[in-house]
């Protein structure tokens, strides 16, 4: 078989996957341009045209969708700061201090990876009702401060890879232990925080099912609520699929920025955890 | 190195270390360990969270195994769980192989393909099931292309299981796929030399050097996948509602869960299948696992 059969194949087997994978954003996009009239017809309109924007400020004037923004907004930035500072200070003590029960701890640690948040609803909620926590944001900020499993493996790695003398020398120095941490690693270990960081960011930002649970006044709903009830109220509202697509394209906007910005570490963090683990 | 630190100081490194980890311990007990072990007794009691609690013993496990509609949502994740777990491997598979060549271009691809996985899942839900509407969806459009006829793919029980497969299967592809490729770009490039040397077709090159080379990521891939299939919600909830529309045909296990738990106020059921759902995992997992060692190369043993 000649070299430039294989080559094209590849080419052009790459090329649709990617049209299809890319297609559920364009079709998201510009449905929610077209106008009303374009949007129920068959077949479907591929191009946008005419189009306009008037979709985007009348979704936005349907809930208060500001207040839904700066919720989600608070949520997500105390989970990033709480996750990944006792996710880098655990991984601190895995790595660089011996400590007795060190190898069983991290193993529970480990073992707790593969536990799905899903079991423990039931008892954290009851937990929860009984702290008087419900329809406040504290169940969706607090348990960050745990940090994360995933998060203290990743930063132990990453902190593995440092060599041990620069601890030493600042001991040596008279730097106690979480100086040393603050001041010598924390500076050091900055891209693995970072991918932490974002994962975080995307995982809250994108949590559907804690804000489903705890939140249940509108003045306390985050995006994902908001934009799930918008697409539930169809039936019954002026909801049209335009306006729809039009919230999910600004919900999608931010972790599809984050994404872009940090994608060479995100990629690299996915990869070293399949590797290593 | 630690040699260095006797004594005295190893002591007080007791101390700091437990001090360091202490975010993560406390954690874990109070939102894990403790809420765990107090699930399990709630899941022999009766309990509406208003009246007190009555002990039924292992009543509500005997009543999960009656439950038709329990045992319908284990057989729809289940289902779903090896449908998507094996085609999506395969899948990750073959583009990581695809993409395996190191230029820009391929990194653009890499991109694009691994999107999908990070948006939500609401956002996701909201567009593929205008995607699948029957009367003016983009995906009958494409069958007509080749002739076929329109589905109700999202309110046909029959179909809307694999309209549910397709749409997930863009989301679940990229962090395996990403995973995969490191672990393609990590086999020495000699093996494959000395294996073409010897007359060794691409085939054979695949099923001798790569598979074994990619085996421990295979098994890592599996358990990450086979839990993440497991936990399927959003998608479903947005798009099916809690009943998992059509016919019951998307309710997924962790719907029912929360349909228990949340509507019909039955903490003891729920947490029953809590804890069925924990055990489920954990065999599988434990299984997985324990056959491992018979068909996973690691390549220190051999050392």
């Amino acid at each position: 078989m000649p070299k430039w059969i294989g080559r094209s194949l590849r080419w052009g087997v790459l090329c649709l996957l990617a049209l299809v994978f890319a297609f559920p954003f364009y079709w998201m996009f510009t449905t929610s341009i077209k106008q009303a009239s374009d949007i129920f017809v068959f077949p479907p309109k591929l191009l946008p045209y005419p189009f306009s924007f008037k979709a985007y400020p009348e979704a936005w004037a349907m809930q208060n969708f500001g207040l839904y923004m700066f919720n989600s907004f608070k949520i997500v930035l105390l989970n990033v700061v709480f996750a990944v500072l006792s996710s880098a200070l655990a991984a601190y003590g895995f790595a660089r201090i011996r400590f007795k029960g060190r190898e069983v701890w991290f193993l529970v640690v480990l073992a707790t990876m593969i536990i799905p948040t899903e079991v423990l609803i039931i008892p954290q909620y009851l937990e929860f009702k009984a702290f008087g926590w419900l329809n406040t944001h504290l169940p969706l900020i607090i348990p960050a401060l745990a940090g994360n499993p995933f998060y203290i493996f990743l930063i132990r790695q990453y902190m593995k890879s440092i060599p041990y003398e620069l601890d030493e020398a600042a001991i040596i120095d008279g730097c106690g232990r979480l100086a040393v941490f603050w001041r010598i690693l924390l500076p050091i270990i900055t891209p693995a925080l970072a991918t932490c960081a974002v994962f975080q960011f995307m995982g809250s930002w994108n949590d559907y099912m804690g804000p489903l649970i705890y939140l249940q006044t509108r003045d306390k709903w985050t995006l994902a609520l908001g934009i799930a009830s918008l697409n539930s109220e169809r039936l019954y509202s002026a909801v049209n699929w335009n306006h729809r697509m039009a919230m999910a394209t600004i919900y999608s906007l931010f972790p599809l920025i984050m994404f872009f910005l940090a994608q060479k570490k995100l990629i690299g963090g996915i990869a070293t955890t399949g590797i290593k683990g | 190195m630690m040699k260095t630190f006797k004594g005295k100081k190893a002591r007080s490194d007791n101390w700091i270390g437990y001090l360091v980890i202490s975010p993560w311990l406390i954690g874990f007990v109070v939102f894990l360990l403790l809420p765990g072990a107090y699930m399990f007794a709630v899941s022999f009691t009766n309990w509406d969270m208003i009246a007190d609690p009555e002990w039924v013993g292992i009543g509500n496990y005997i009543d999960l195994w009656h439950d038709e509609l329990f045992r319908k949502s284990l057989y729809v994740t289940i289902r779903f769980v090896a449908v998507s777990v094996a085609a999506s491997m395969v899948f990750a598979l073959f583009l990581a192989l695809l993409l395996n060549r190191n230029s820009k271009v391929m990194y653009v691809f890499r991109t694009v393909y691994y999107v999908p996985s990070v948006v939500s899942g609401v956002a996701v839900a909201i567009v593929w099931s205008w995607i699948f509407s029957p009367d003016f969806g983009f995906f009958n459009y494409v069958l007509s292309w080749f002739g076929l006829p329109a589905v109700n793919w999202l309110g046909d029980p029959q179909y809307a299981p694999w309209a549910f497969v397709i749409m997930m299967s863009t989301t679940f592809v990229g962090a395996p796929m990403i995973i995969f490729l490191a672990g393609l770009q990590n086999i020495p490039p000699h093996l494959y030399e000395a294996a073409s040397i010897d007359g060794a077709g691409a085939f054979q090159q695949f099923f001798r050097i790569t598979l074994p080379a990619l085996s421990p990521i295979i098994l890592f891939n599996t358990i990450t996948m086979i839990i993440g299939a497991f936990r399927t919600f959003v998608q479903a909830y947005t798009l099916a509602g809690m009943d998992g529309y059509p016919d019951h045909s998307l309710l997924f296990f962790v719907m029912y869960l929360y349909k228990k738990a949340f509507h019909d106020m039955e903490m003891g059921t729920a947490a029953a299948m809590a804890w069925v759902f924990f055990l489920i995992i954990f065999a599988l997992t434990y299984l997985i696992l324990k056959t491992s060692t018979s068909w996973v190369h690691y390549e220190d043993d051999r050392g």
